[in-house]
């Protein structure tokens, strides 16, 4: 009876479906919060876990639409840095061009950033075409730390 | 095939193979490559060979059997050279015997039949172990030796033949051994003695001595069945021959002719090495890209992005397209200024323009990729922006018009002050490598780089109001393929 109590165990371990943490191991799992309605944010950590560098970006699907634009308000973006790093973390702006955030044009893309002594705020975007003009993505780094978890 | 050289053409070429020959004759080594290309040298090598009644050529045909009686002075096999024969039949294999007893073995075609000519192109420098070995004699083994027929048996060479079987007869002309008597330096076997003493080499051959046996050495593996006689799964019902860039496909010896040579699918390079009408020692060579320097490969083995329209060099048509760079306006301190996409900028900026021409045609509403790094540097203090990718497109004119500089969110008077009074002081400097890329209207995905600087530091280092920019100047290029990904070394456990 204990024999046939075992060998049903073992059968019924190998037919259950395999939780969902086996079925992905061979992809690189990505940490994701939804920090507004179509908008991601990702962390990475340092060794000790103290965040050391965030993505904001679009979500391109939800809830049965596939969203197709990119670009993302830069006042949006602006609010959720203010959010995730509020200025007493950031410490003195050390390239301080007289406004806040300074952008880079050049070819067909534009770079929006802000230096301070903690942190570094980056904002990428498309300048040209016109028509497909906006910012796409940002990132925001601790200078000070080292990121211990791969890039995204 | 015969070499058709005129007497005058000879006798030219005679005096310069003699001109190369007398600085050099004390010389422990002579430069081959451009003497073995010389018409005068290719009917040194033809006369090399003799008639031999054994051999029973007749009608230019020599059976399987009658293959190993062919009687040729040892040839020494170079880089590229090539064996080309016409067969009829099946089930047999012909051998390449090396002097140092290496073997080559060419397996036939399962298509081949005993009533259809076929030809094919053997590699006789496949093996390492065969490049300047001397081929001392061709062999075939076959199921019905006397049924299996050859014909029109040459060595190719830098795209021409240096030998050819089937004609023994028409050589051996009194001119052509007046040639050979006069001893060439280097004719591509037996150009260097073991002694290091003159390179001289008589070649006047009246009674060649019997066929050398060899026996034992080193046996070849055998290789996969050649392009020669391995088909491709073309079949004889496709009425469309031209095939993979648009080369006229040969069924019967699966090869491509790309007109100055015949390109090896199965092998995935052409089956000569490259040659040029004036004798060089590396055609087509560029210092700068070492897939030059190889002569074999298809397009500088950058076949997504290189083309090779006649077989020789890869065809580079990022050679002939032209990127002008234009300052459409100079730079200058704005304030408050109404952008194309009606934001109100403050800052200070460039507008350039980029005019793509290939051939002298203006490439229009052509998608284009680009690639930006940004540098600021404010008072000494740099911050680099790393690279911003995303596509683009030319105007339809070829142009691509850009904004460079630095331009913040427009605010009041009062609150632009700041920026403005910091442009007109401060040392700035702003750098964009702009690297676009587009194909041309052949298909060819070219590159081109241009780094733009802006900036009001003066020669004392201090800024000034004063803007210049520097364009730049614009380097096109073809299209790199991405680099491959060298595997993890395993960690130790």
């Amino acid at each position: 009876m204990l024999k046939l109590l075992s060998v049903v165990s073992v059968a019924a371990l190998l037919l259950l479906p395999r939780p969902q943490s086996d079925k992905f191991s061979r992809y690189r799992s990505v940490e994701a919060y939804e920090v507004r309605p179509g908008i991601l944010m990702m962390p990475r950590y340092t060794n000790d876990g103290q965040v050391c560098e965030i993505t904001l970006e679009k979500h391109h699907y939800s809830n049965g639409t596939a969203y197709l634009g990119s670009t993302i308000p830069r006042g949006t973006f602006i609010e959720l840095a203010d959010e995730l790093v509020p200025q007493s973390e950031r410490g003195q702006q050390t390239m301080n061009f007289g406004k806040e955030y300074m952008s880079a044009y050049g070819g067909n893309s534009v770079a929006t950033f802000a230096e301070y002594e903690n942190v570094s705020i980056e904002i990428s975007g498309i300048a040209s075409p016109v028509a497909s003009a906006g910012d796409i993505v940002a990132v925001i780094k601790w200078k000070k730390r080292t990121c211990a978890t791969p890039s995204h | 095939m015969s070499l058709k050289v005129s007497r005058w053409f000879l006798l030219l070429n005679f005096v310069l193979a003699v001109s190369m020959v007398l600085p050099s004759a004390n010389a422990q080594s002579v430069p081959c490559a451009a003497v073995t290309r010389n018409p005068l040298v290719l009917e040194a090598l033809l006369d090399s060979h003799s008639n031999d009644a054994e051999a029973r050529i007749e009608d230019d045909t020599v059976t399987a059997a009658g293959l190993a009686h062919l009687r040729f002075n040892p040839i020494v096999i170079q880089p590229g050279d090539a064996l080309y024969v016409e067969y009829r039949g099946r089930d047999f294999t012909v051998n390449a015997d090396f002097a140092g007893g290496e073997m080559t073995a060419f397996d036939s075609s399962p298509k081949g039949s005993y009533e259809q000519w076929r030809k094919g192109v053997l590699p006789l420098d496949l093996f390492r172990a065969a490049l300047h070995q001397r081929l001392v004699r061709l062999r075939a083994t076959a199921k019905n030796p006397d049924r299996v027929l050859f014909r029109n048996i040459k060595i190719i060479r830098a795209g021409k033949p240096v030998f050819e079987f089937a004609k023994l007869a028409s050589y051996g002309k009194p001119q052509v051994k007046t040639a050979v008597e006069r001893r060439l330096p280097c004719v591509g076997f037996d150009d260097v003695p073991p002694n290091g003493a003159s390179t001289a080499v008589s070649y006047s051959f009246t009674n060649p001595g019997p066929t050398r046996n060899f026996s034992g050495g080193l046996v070849q593996p055998m290789l996969p069945p050649f392009p020669m006689m391995m088909q491709s799964t073309t079949t004889g019902t496709d009425p469309n021959h031209y095939k993979f860039t648009g080369k006229e496909w040969d069924d019967e010896s699966g090869l491509y002719n790309y007109g100055a040579r015949y390109y090896g699918p199965a092998l995935g390079r052409f089956m000569t090495p490259d040659w040029s009408v004036r004798p060089t020692p590396i055609p087509y060579a560029n210092i700068s890209d070492p897939q030059t320097l190889n002569l074999y490969n298809f397009g500088r083995n950058n076949p997504l992005s290189m083309r090779d329209p006649d077989g020789h060099c890869a065809g580079d048509d990022c050679k002939n397209v032209k990127v002008e760079v234009k300052v459409l306006e100079n730079p200058k301190i704005v304030q408050a200024e109404k952008q194309e996409d009606g934001s109100l900028r403050t800052g200070v900026r460039a507008k350039v323009q980029d005019t793509i021409t290939a051939n002298g045609k203006a490439l229009v509403h052509a998608p284009v990729n680009e690639s930006n790094t940004h540098k600021a540097t404010l008072n000494g203090q740099p911050k680099d922006l790393g690279a911003k990718e995303g596509p683009s497109e030319t105007n339809n004119a070829g142009q691509v018009n850009d904004t460079v500089g630095l331009l913040a969110p427009a605010g009041t008077p009062k609150e632009d002050a700041p920026l403005v009074d910091l442009l007109k002081t401060g040392a700035v400097t702003y750098t964009n490598e702009n690297t676009i890329t587009f194909a041309t209207p052949d298909g060819q995905n070219c590159q081109c780089t241009t780094t733009r600087t802006i900036t009001n530091v003066g020669p004392d280092g201090k800024g000034s109001p004063n803007y210049t920019i520097d364009p730049g100047h614009p380097v096109v290029t073809p299209v790199k393929p991405p680099a491959q990904q060298q595997p993890k070394d395993k960690e130790p456990e």
